[in-house]
């Protein structure tokens, strides 16, 4: 559940494993399987959130809460490319900008996915930037007060 | 370097580029799965994808987890939509041919100038893009289906 507690992340003790031969004399990171099957489930079901946030029109913060869970999604994403994991669960992939068919999959009506839409404009509206400029800057955005993203 | 005037050149055709991909992929037979889908269906993503092409264009740098979102957003409603693996790197295939082959013409326009290498860096930027595609897809459609230990 958001906002995010990091219960997802193992712990940063459990990701040291022995050094091996593949990873040319490196210590290497183990996740198990299962661990990031976890991981991934949980980005997705957060994932969901934001978006059920938007789609009611609750923006309130909301541009903070996509900035980290952006961050969860390429971690996901590098540890698939670098680690012998698997996409047994697939992850949601992060954009949803003009994508009424992702978007309805989710199970959002067409009001929803309107509001959602309306959450793109809301942020250009209130940050003077595209929401996907701010969250490729990475910058750390202060929520604002009632009806601030 | 970047490569803006090739990017502004594959914008300003996208819907055409969109619409011979349409056809390019209806005109193959070895596509099938596309059979049940309207042209709207079939065309999904692909303008959104083409914008992201040029993103990539314009900044020069090498395909990330960050300037692929799109593609990876492509990918996954594929997926959802039963579309065959194999029907996906067709028709990402024929987007690429389409995209060179737009990019080759402009050789022929003076008003570009376009220089051999910047042409080929661009040629190498699109072609590891969608490469970047087709690994994401073909990890989506075979690690999910994988029977679970």
């Amino acid at each position: 559940m958001w906002p995010f507690d990091g219960s997802a992340v193992p712990p940063p003790s459990a990701l040291r494993g022995p050094v091996s031969k593949r990873n040319k004399g490196k210590p290497w990171v183990m996740l198990e399987q299962d661990e990031f099957d976890k991981f991934v489930e949980n980005y997705n079901q957060d994932y969901i959130y934001l978006l059920t946030r938007a789609s009611r029109g609750e923006y309130h913060c909301l541009i903070s809460s996509f900035t980290v869970l952006k961050d969860l999604y390429e971690v996901i994403l590098k540890l698939h490319d670098t680690l012998n994991l698997e996409f047994r669960v697939v992850p949601y992939p992060f954009s949803f900008r003009a994508s009424d068919e992702l978007l309805k999959g989710f199970g959002f009506s067409p009001d929803q996915i309107a509001k959602i839409y309306g959450f793109l404009n809301f942020v250009k509206e209130t940050h003077g930037k595209e929401f996907e400029q701010i969250l490729e800057e990475g910058a750390p955005i202060k929520c604002v007060k009632v009806g601030g993203a | 370097m970047a490569h803006a005037d090739l990017a502004g050149w594959i914008e300003r055709h996208k819907d055409k580029l969109t619409s011979r991909w349409i056809d390019a992929v209806r005109a193959d037979v070895r596509i099938q799965s596309d059979a049940d889908l309207s042209d709207e269906g079939l065309r999904n993503h692909i303008p959104a994808v083409i914008e992201e092409v040029c993103e990539l264009l314009r900044s020069a740098t090498p395909p990330t987890i960050s300037n692929t979102q799109e593609a990876r957003v492509h990918a996954y409603i594929r997926f959802r939509q039963g579309y065959r693996v194999r029907d996906l790197v067709r028709e990402i295939s024929l987007l690429r041919l389409l995209l060179l082959d737009h990019l080759a013409q402009s050789l022929f326009e003076e008003s570009l100038n376009v220089a051999t290498e910047s042409f080929v860096t661009a040629m190498r930027l699109i072609d590891a893009y969608i490469d970047e595609e087709i690994s994401y897809a073909v990890s989506v459609y075979t690690e999910t289906m994988k029977p679970h230990e």
